[in-house]
């Protein structure tokens, strides 16, 4: 009957027929306890750095102006809306690298950085 | 609101009210526009104000949690402010002692709120303890309050 439960079947230990039925549901209940923690976000928050939360308060800055990163991001992805399709073509057309399409992948790689 | 408030123009303002006025500075609001929110810091205003006003108050984002960065920039702003006032006195008293002015920079004022506000975002928090923090009193001054 207790075998059937999805808390055991979710629980990383595999489940032991042998046990009792006592011991075997306080198992099931701190597995899931230690399965809510988890989810509370510890490990995902800790991974928040500096820079992530800097990005966020350029973006929603002052009422007049944007923070300087987030400036340069809007500034890199309107370079992207205007250059996108004449610098496609030099890459299509040309097999050498020209400055053009060099600038090109750097501008695109330092977006996809950030 | 006011993207800078000059000395100049406080000065022009206390001229009128014949008093020193206190600034009501909606530079962080965003009770005009809820899709707005302004977590930038305090900026935009020079410590050379400080001898000009009676006081200075913030009216923040209507999401308490949000302010930190508002807030703790003004009390940077705010204890720059005391730092210079105590560093005056010690001038007055020996002319020999070097003199640092604590320029309030908002970047370093940035910088600074961003490596406080870092541990909030790993805390575990209840709704309960929102509400303790919100029980804030305000108490208004007897002076003229410039909405800007």
């Amino acid at each position: 009957m207790k075998n059937d439960n999805s808390p055991q079947e979710m629980s990383p230990k595999p489940a032991v027929s042998s046990l009792i039925l006592d011991e075997d549901s306080q198992e099931s209940q701190t597995s899931a306890k230690v399965h809510i923690m988890d989810c509370d976000g510890n490990g995902n928050s800790s991974d928040l750095t500096i820079d992530d939360i800097r990005l966020l308060v350029e973006f929603f800055y002052l009422p007049f102006q944007h923070g300087p990163h987030a400036q340069q991001i809007y500034v890199d992805f309107h370079w992207l809306r205007f250059n996108y399709f004449t610098n496609s073509d030099v890459c299509f057309f040309s097999k050498s690298k020209t400055v053009d399409e060099f600038c090109f992948c750097r501008e695109t790689n330092g977006i996809v950085e950030l | 609101m006011s993207r800078e408030i000059s000395v100049s123009h406080i000065l022009s303002v206390n001229t009128v009210f014949q008093r020193r006025v206190t600034i009501w500075d909606n530079l962080n609001a965003n009770d005009y526009d809820y899709r707005r929110l302004c977590l930038g810091p305090f900026s935009g205003r020079p410590t050379g104000l400080s001898s000009r006003l009676s006081g200075m108050l913030t009216n923040p984002n209507c999401e308490f949690e949000l302010n930190f960065i508002p807030l703790n920039t003004l009390g940077q702003w705010f204890q720059s402010l005391k730092l210079n006032e105590i560093q005056d006195q010690i001038d007055d008293n020996d002319e020999e002692s070097l003199q640092i002015q604590q320029v309030y920079r908002v970047e370093t004022a940035l910088d600074q709120a961003l490596i406080d506000w870092l541990p909030e975002f790993n805390k575990v928090k209840s709704a309960c303890d929102s509400i303790k923090v919100c029980q804030l009193n305000f108490d208004f001054p007897n002076s003229s309050i410039v909405f800007i």
